[in-house]
């Protein structure tokens, strides 16, 4: 088990670090590979072009067959799906997760929720949320109302 | 005069669509530096097999061993060379122990192919033999856990679904056909039973009330016959 997390993740980091897709950048990866900070680039034409935002990956022994606990760190940027805590309303992070997704596509994921953005503004729940939610995004039960953005 | 404008203007228009990219090159160069290493090892294998043999074979199994590592024989799940390929009837790859520990997981969509989400049932699994692949791999150290042995079974109950545990365990198909002889016997047998065994008995039944019932009625006419010959004599 812990065999394929491993492998896998030094897999991973080494595409990464060889081929970065566009705006993504590994900035560590730490603790065993246990976890990453990814810096995620605003793409050019959106309300985020030129900002950049730190995501923390933390991966546990079931990488990947579980979802690594995804979050964005230091500044958080200003979104309808992203609370100001750091926890991002995306279906592929928690129950939607697939072991075929990767960092990278995870990344390019949350890029494109970013560009679709019409408005910067946070979730209408955010005050609420951010009193109740833990500190993993993974012990929320999320609701995925709106798959368009 | 006014063509030529017109030809002028239609030169910025060209190299605005073209300005967008240019602020994406920075990123784009690693990328394209690696795909250029990529497109050249081919390139470098062909020079070599035509002008020299020697380097040629030399340089192979390197560049062989690089492509391993973003090839289309990758699992899905752990991006190696996939060790006891399995595909599933969408088409997609894993390996064997890879995939079985998915569709052990709790997620919710533990029955869903991890690429497509189309369904995954164990039993419509197809393995994939290679020849001598199995043997090389070093992961085989881990492939102990997951007896391969489970995997044969799922691929030929495409025909029968429901029997597989019993049709080919390991692929061992005597034992599989003795079970499932007795099982699709053993229905027939009753049906024999109760179609012919049972209609037998009761016409064994109805012929000996018959001839009972002969019996009697012929030891009737026997004692008629003899009670009238005692009387005709007695009369007589
Ligand atoms: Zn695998
Ligand atoms: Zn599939």
């Amino acid at each position: 088990m812990s065999s394929i997390f491993t492998k896998r993740l030094t897999k991973e980091l080494r595409d990464l670090q060889a081929n970065p897709p566009m705006g993504i950048t590994v900035q560590t990866a730490e603790d065993d590979l246990k976890c990453w900070r990814v810096t995620v680039r605003g793409a050019e034409g959106t309300l985020y072009e030129g900002e950049t935002f730190v995501l923390q990956f933390k991966f546990n022994n079931n990488y990947p067959l579980e979802s690594p606990e995804v979050v964005f760190v230091d500044n958080v940027p200003i979104h309808p799906h992203i609370y100001s805590n750091g926890h991002i309303c995306l279906s592929i992070l928690y129950d939607q997760w697939s072991p075929a997704l990767t960092i990278s596509s995870v990344c390019l994921s949350i890029l494109s929720m970013l560009s679709s953005a019409t408005k910067k503004e946070r979730p209408p729940d955010n005050a609420m949320y951010i009193l109740t939610a833990k500190k993993s995004p993974k012990s929320t039960t999320w609701a995925f109302h709106d798959d368009s953005v | 005069m006014p063509q030529i404008e017109e030809t002028q203007q239609n030169v910025p228009t060209i190299g605005t669509q073209e300005q967008p990219p240019t602020p994406s090159r920075p990123s784009s160069y690693s990328f394209d530096a690696a795909s250029l290493r990529q497109r050249n090892a081919p390139l470098r294998e062909a020079v070599g097999s035509s002008t020299m043999s020697a380097t040629a074979s030399t340089a192979s199994p390197s560049e062989s061993d690089r492509d391993d590592e973003g090839n289309e024989f990758e699992c899905n799940i752990c991006l190696e060379m996939a060790s006891n390929p399995i595909v599933t009837l969408c088409g997609h790859l894993f390996c064997w122990p890879c995939l079985h520990r998915w569709m052990q997981s709790r997620s919710p969509s533990a029955n869903a192919c991890p690429v497509c989400k189309a369904k995954v049932e164990r039993s419509k699994l197809v393995p994939i033999y290679a020849r001598g692949r199995q043997s090389k791999d070093p992961r085989e150290e881990v492939i102990p856990e997951r007896p391969t042995a489970q995997r044969p079974e799922a691929a030929p109950s495409q025909a029968n679904r429901g029997w597989d545990n019993f049709f080919f365990p390991g692929g061992t198909i005597p034992t599989g056909n003795g079970i499932t002889v007795g099982f699709g016997l053993f229905p027939s047998l009753f049906g024999l039973h109760y179609t012919f065994g049972v209609p037998a008995h009761l016409g064994s039944r109805d012929r000996q009330a018959q001839v009972a019932q002969q019996q009697a009625f012929l030891s009737r006419i026997c004692m008629m016959v003899g009670i009238l010959v005692m009387i005709a004599i007695l009369l007589y």
